[in-house]
């Protein structure tokens, strides 16, 4: 065994040697496509995290109908004081609320000015706990905004809820258009090493026949392509993460903080060792056996 | 050593490379197939080989019916035999060692064996001065003997050769005759293939002559 594959590296080096153009052409595809394959594997491990928080998290807005009396606001704040689904909330009077529409909205600030009256009603602002389990939490939501709504004190609840929902259906799709794209490469990574081998292959049938004459056991016939598939894939997935590492650094120097902020992350953080090594070593797996395919014919 | 009972080879219904070809050839002996051109010797090598099956009847090697064999078993088979093409059959990229190495090699030999049997091989055709060279840095008799310390570095029991001196001048087929004559009387079964009259005379061994695919000489 040892001698059989010290043989078979041996001649695969010398065979990306002697046909370096096809060799580059191999490395070229495979780099690319296992780049794009580990791009969407980090920015899914990213995701995730970014899903667990959305996931857990929610926020309440309780608009208040009319002109509320001070046991009306007092009533509602103290519902939602006592209730365990609720971890902060703030009374947003009108003023405010305008003063915010202003601010958020400067060039229809001249529009809410001119309707004379202050448009915005009365409201509280809920920040909800955040649960372990997302449907847990959402129906401890419900049952409060029925609460709410039952005082009589309350116009209209906001529930952002289906928002974050609708989100993380967006964010979902997008994971999986970039798994496919991914996997897409990763098979065209394959075909390319299976036919780049497969024309060396053809290219040595002389060599080949030569070696079947002479009683060359089959596994020392296929050994140099499967070692050229592996070592190709392998180069091609090493050039391609020291790739992704110099762009996700380059990345996270420009926009990490804005990600952070804007998600309430951490970090982002970069692929861990374990997923570094299994892209590794999955993807020298790939191409070796691409060199299998491309070496196997039956005599 | 091999024994054929009826063989026959057709490449197409009717049309027979060989017909009911039935022989002998005991352990030890020095054999001679001849016979024109097209008289079928390639194709009974070919079977010897076991890179043809036979259309009918049995061949027989070293008790081992040819025809029955796997894929892995032919080549296990093939291990165990010397055999010599006319047209040498060595890789161009590999030295005259590589080349002689191959097998053994192949079958996890280690070094220093291995350069044992091969230096053995090659100092048995006279060529161990050429270890490093080329097979295209050769002349047709150096190749031939590389070929030769090819099949003699695995010690086999059966030597085939086929038409070994179709490409060689009369003074270096007489000494390429004198080395299979040197490895048949160290025990080992030699049959080759040859429409050398000449050279079969010159040696006077046992002949078998083919013709269409018949013996017609050395049943």
């Amino acid at each position: 065994m040892k001698a059989l594959l010290a043989y078979s590296f041996a001649e695969a080096l010398g065979s990306l040697r002697r046909g370096w153009r096809a060799t580059f052409l191999a490395l070229l595809t495979t780099t690319a496509a296992v780049f794009v394959a580990a791009s969407a594997l980090l920015v899914s491990i990213n995701l995730q995290e970014i899903f667990a928080k959305l996931g857990t998290a929610s926020e309440l807005t309780v608009y208040l109908r009319g002109t509320p009396t001070e046991a009306d606001r007092e009533r509602v704040d103290a519902l939602l004081s006592s209730a365990a689904a609720v971890q902060s909330r703030r009374f947003i009077p009108p003023e405010e609320a305008l003063r915010r529409f202003a601010s958020d909205v400067p060039e229809l600030a001249a529009l809410s000015k001119s309707l004379g009256e202050n448009p915005f009603p009365p409201a509280f602002e809920v920040r909800l706990r955040q649960s372990a389990d997302a449907e847990e939490g959402d129906k401890a939501a419900r049952a409060l905004i029925a609460q709410l709504e039952a005082t009589g004190v309350v116009e209209d609840v906001r529930y952002d809820r289906q928002v974050i929902d609708r989100l993380l259906a967006g964010l979902t799709t997008a994971q999986s258009a970039a798994g496919t794209l991914a996997g897409i490469l990763v098979l065209a990574a394959v075909l390319t090493i299976t036919s780049v081998l497969r024309l060396a292959y053809q290219t040595r049938q002389d060599e080949i026949s030569i070696l079947y004459l002479v009683g060359a056991p089959p596994r020392a016939i296929r050994g140099p392509f499967v070692a050229e598939g592996f070592l190709q894939a392998l180069a091609g997935a090493v050039i391609a993460l020291i790739g992704l590492t110099m762009a996700f650094s380059t990345f996270r120097a420009r926009y990490g903080q804005v990600v952070v902020d804007a998600f309430g992350l951490a970090d982002v953080q970069f692929l861990p060792w374990t997923w570094i090594v299994l892209v590794i070593v999955v993807s020298a797996l790939l191409g070796a056996l691409a060199g299998l395919g491309a070496a196997w014919r039956e005599r | 050593m091999i024994e054929a009972h009826h063989l026959s080879k057709a490449y197409r219904p009717g049309v027979f490379a060989l017909r009911d070809l039935s022989f002998t050839v005991e352990k030890g002996e020095f054999v001679f197939l001849t016979g024109p051109s097209g008289a079928g010797k390639s194709t009974l090598f070919k079977l010897l080989l076991r890179a043809e099956a036979p259309t009918a009847g049995d061949v027989i090697v070293n008790g081992r019916n040819l025809a029955r064999l796997t894929n892995p078993q032919i080549q296990a088979y093939r291990r165990t035999i010397g055999f010599v093409f006319q047209d040498f059959k060595l890789i161009p990229r590999k030295s005259v060692f590589d080349n002689v190495a191959l097998v053994p090699r192949l079958m996890g030999a280690g070094e220093t064996q291995l350069k044992r049997r091969v230096t053995q091989a090659l100092n048995e055709v006279g060529l161990t001065d050429r270890v490093k060279a080329y097979p295209l840095e050769l002349s047709g008799g150096e190749q031939q003997r590389v070929a030769i310390a090819r099949a003699l570095v695995s010690e086999p029991a059966l030597f085939l050769a086929d038409e070994p001196t179709g490409n060689l001048d009369p003074v270096l087929s007489l000494e390429v005759m004198t080395l299979f004559r040197s490895i048949n009387a160290r025990g080992t079964t030699v049959l080759i293939a040859t429409h050398d009259r000449a050279l079969i005379r010159h040696l006077g061994k046992r002949v078998i002559s083919l013709d269409h695919g018949q013996m017609v000489e050395g049943a």
